[in-house]
């Protein structure tokens, strides 16, 4: 296969009947020089329509005439019979040889064509001849470029000539690169080596005659050349290397109307973690953009939260602390508090704040209220020395091996933000209550969570009603895992989990089951 | 040839008040579904439209399909199903490829992020890979015309420039299958110019395009096959010329007249509702264009059901 693209093994066949009249283009010969705008409009001033011509006359061209002048052979049929092709197609006659269909020509011939048609100009009927070929036959198979044909066809005007016929002809030359198969559009690079023979130069020639001339000043002319991946099998395991991962499947997609019933794709979501990342990176980037003291806010917001509640709380109104230090107690509290109520406030609006893409562009909505509640967790890791200053002040240091469930309150954290901003953001898709029900709700949730006082301090039974708020139990686990407090109560601890999870559980269902109709309620 | 898109029986149907007011209070909503348990419900089924109404069709791999019609025929409705926007209400349809959409260029751009920042931001949302990305940030920086600019935040940039490197972003997207909305219809001449290169030269590739447009010459010179929809179903299906010369000939005759058969859901309130409404000439008949030299008129018929 890979022979008969090659030049000389093609030419051998067909002993060109006199040699100095073979309009053979290399890429070096004048002919070949291409007058082709980066647009692909053809350009007749620009580079020379050669005047190496047919002499074509009067208003039919003999076709088999042309192509033996052009290409020096002598005897077509011979070609056709070789199961080499010649395809001609004339608006006037029709094709040459009505056996050589279009299917039978992709399935044989590949690449190891030539081919002659005839352009239909303006006023064509046979635009489906000539929009088969151009489209389907030879082009689409080996993904060249029918851009050429096309715009030679609906340009002619333009030109100020009749494009009489469009040759192309495969494999001219061949170069070593192995590049994908995206490169075919780039013009061809004049100074690749012959190595691994990876892609060919298949070149377009038109010919043009001048508008109202009947004469014999038909000229032939390169228009394009075009790289052609040899249709051999390790060049298609090349290719499939290099495209691996822009096309990591070839997925198919079937769709229909949502289901009622939701379920969690997790294949569809490892596919999108790209995007999902991007999305973080973009809120962290943007989150302190512009601002004088950047990044420290980070820092100030919690720090000055706690002062004040140690001043107004710990000093004047006495809350009870237990036997840890007010200072410390409050600040192990306002921390994952201050995370809570960010990553709760931003993934329940991620989908209005984030509507352009939503309603422009398709990807797991899941995405956005879960890349919210990742963002705030910078601020928490940039917060963290307040907290860690404190405790040195005061001495309050972790007691043991407890210190390592820290990051699993945290997590506790995580889901009940999550659970609760699947919910509300479902529901801000659809009603714009949501924004103002958040901050009063972020009053009261300090309050019932125990972040200015010891919850242990306060009665058992309102400890159980408080053990329902699942950042109750968030703030006793890492007063216990931080300060060395006194053990949680497992009982209260475990109605936190519990409602953390049944929230999240509940959240998840809510949306994925809202997910098909976000674009049209939002 | 494989196929790349096949519809069968796509239908989309809206509430009109999704569509009308984007949003509500939950108030609003509460007052629908007590109508609706009232028994009222037939009065507010009659709000409901069908954007999509039994859409069939495939697309074979390789081929541009260009999608014509008027503004609200469904074109829109039907990308944002393909592109999966949006569920269909019924029907189905089988997408097989790498699938990229182009509903707006630019979707996502981040004012306070440098153009460099977009470019990545907005070509992930576009579904490419970093490392693709990357490998084309200097062909879409070039692409764009702006090298000077790339570290400014987009929020300072000329409307032209924004334009400019969104186009050049969504420009190199390479799938397999690519759906287009109207988004060559940005940025100068010639930058619209080497926009249409492009796509051009992505039709000859091989893939497989589906473009809307109310740009019928666009379509004459990008598509092999056009589709014709209207009122959301698919009137005519074939020759993009031809196609596009029947949607002409017969867009004209609707724009300057409308009527509404059907009382109930004609506009209007319970005192009165439009029947018609026309542009009409001198004579009194319907008319198409006018000349500024003479007199127009405006033929509003009503029906008064309350005096």
């Amino acid at each position: 296969m890979r022979q008969l693209l090659l030049r000389e093994q093609f030419l051998s066949d067909l002993e060109p009947k006199d040699p100095t009249e073979l309009v053979e283009a290399r890429e070096d010969d004048p002919v070949g020089v291409a007058g082709l705008s980066p647009n692909r409009d053809f350009d007749p001033d620009h580079g020379p329509v050669t005047g190496h011509t047919s002499d074509l006359s009067g208003d039919t061209v003999d076709v088999v005439g042309v192509l033996e002048r052009v290409r020096g052979i002598d005897d077509v049929e011979r070609i056709v019979c070789k199961g080499q092709l010649v395809h001609v197609h004339r608006e006037d006659v029709g094709p040459l040889r009505e056996d050589v269909d279009a299917d039978h020509l992709v399935e044989s011939t590949g690449a190891k064509a030539i081919e002659l048609q005839s352009v239909p100009t303006a006023d064509a009927q046979d635009r489906s001849a000539g929009g088969l070929l151009l489209g389907d036959a030879v082009d689409q198979r080996l993904r060249a470029a029918t851009g050429v044909g096309l715009s030679l066809r609906q340009r002619s005007a333009q030109l100020g000539r009749k494009v009489v016929a469009v040759l192309r002809r495969p494999a001219l030359a061949k170069a070593a690169e192995n590049e994908p198969v995206r490169r075919f559009l780039q013009p061809a690079r004049r100074d690749s080596q012959a190595g691994a023979d990876t892609w060919a130069m298949e070149a377009h020639f038109a010919i043009v005659r001048g508008a109202g001339q009947t004469g014999p000043s038909s000229s032939i002319a390169q228009v394009s050349q075009t790289r052609v991946e040899l249709p051999s099998e390790d060049i298609a395991v090349d290719r499939r290397d290099d495209e691996a991962h822009l096309q990591p499947d070839r997925r198919t997609v079937v769709i229909r109307p949502a289901s009622r019933w939701p379920r969690l794709d997790a294949r569809e979501l490892w596919h999108y973690r790209e995007l999902a990342f991007r999305l973080v990176w973009r809120d962290i980037v943007v989150r302190y953009k512009q601002t004088f003291l950047g990044v420290t806010w980070a820092l100030l917001v919690p720090a000055l939260t706690t002062t004040v509640y140690v001043v107004v709380f710990g000093k004047f109104a006495k809350f009870p602390h237990g036997n840890t230090a007010y200072p410390a107690l409050t600040a192990a509290g306002v921390i994952p508090m201050q995370y809570f109520a960010s990553a709760m406030t931003s993934s329940s609006t991620s989908l209005v704040t984030n509507l352009p893409l939503v309603t422009k562009v398709y990807f797991p909505r899941i995405l956005l209220p879960l890349a919210a509640v990742v963002v705030p967790l910078f601020d928490l890791a940039v917060a963290l020395p307040v907290l860690l200053v404190v405790m040195a002040v005061y001495g309050t240091w972790p007691a043991g091996w407890e210190v390592v469930l820290a990051p699993a309150f945290l997590a506790l954290a995580v889901i009940t933000a999550l659970g609760i901003g699947f919910l509300l953001s479902t529901f801000t898709a659809r009603w714009r209550d949501v924004p103002y029900m958040i901050p009063v709700f972020l009053q009261i949730l300090p309050l019932v969570s125990g972040v200015m006082y010891a919850l242990d301090q306060i009665p058992p039974k309102w400890q159980w009603l408080f053990s329902l708020n699942p950042m109750a139990g968030v703030i006793a686990g890492w007063r216990w895992a931080l300060l060395g407090e006194a053990e949680p109560n497992w009982g209260q601890m475990s109605v936190s989990v519990s409602v953390a999870i049944l929230l999240f559980v509940l959240g998840l269902a809510v949306f994925r089951s809202f997910e098909p109709r976000f674009a049209d309620t939002i | 040839m494989p196929l790349a898109i096949e519809a069968e029986e796509l239908s989309k149907r809206y509430r009109l008040g999704q569509m009308q007011a984007a949003y509500g209070t939950l108030r609003d909503s509460m007052v629908r579904t007590a109508a609706r348990l009232a028994g009222r419900e037939q009065a507010l089924a009659r709000d409901e439209i069908w954007a999509l109404r039994d859409v069939s069709f495939t697309v074979r791999e390789g081929e541009v399909l260009g999608v014509v019609g008027r503004n609200g025929a469904g074109k829109s409705t039907l990308l944002k199903v393909l592109t999966r926007i949006t569920a269909p209400t019924s029907g189905r349809a089988i997408i097989s490829g790498r699938v990229g959409s182009l509903l707006e260029v630019g979707t996502g751009f981040n004012p306070e992020l440098t153009g460099r920042d977009n470019v990545f931001l907005n070509g992930s949302i576009l579904g490419m890979k970093r490392r693709e990305i990357q490998r084309k940030l200097d062909d879409i920086i070039e692409f764009s015309g702006i090298e000077k600019f790339m570290d400014t935040p987009v929020k300072r940039y000329s409307s032209g420039m924004y334009v400019r490197l969104a186009f050049s972003v969504a420009a190199h997207l390479e799938p397999e299958i690519l759906l287009v909305d109207e988004v060559l219809a940005v940025g100068d001449a010639e930058f619209q110019q080497r926009c249409l290169g492009r796509m051009e030269d992505f039709g000859g590739t091989g893939r497989t395009v589906l473009f809307v447009s109310h740009n019928m010459q666009t379509i004459n010179q990008l598509c092999d096959r056009a589709i014709w929809i209207d009122g959301g179903t698919i009137v005519e299906d074939g020759d993009p010329s031809e196609v596009v010369a029947h949607y002409l000939s017969t867009a004209h005759s609707s724009n300057s007249r409308m009527s509404w058969p059907d009382d109930e859901s004609a506009p209007g309130d319970d005192l009165a509702r439009l029947l018609s409404v026309r542009v009409i000439g001198e004579d009194g008949e319907t008319i198409e264009s006018a000349d500024a030299r003479s007199s127009v008129g405006i033929e509003i018929r009503f029906r008064v059901l309350r005096s």
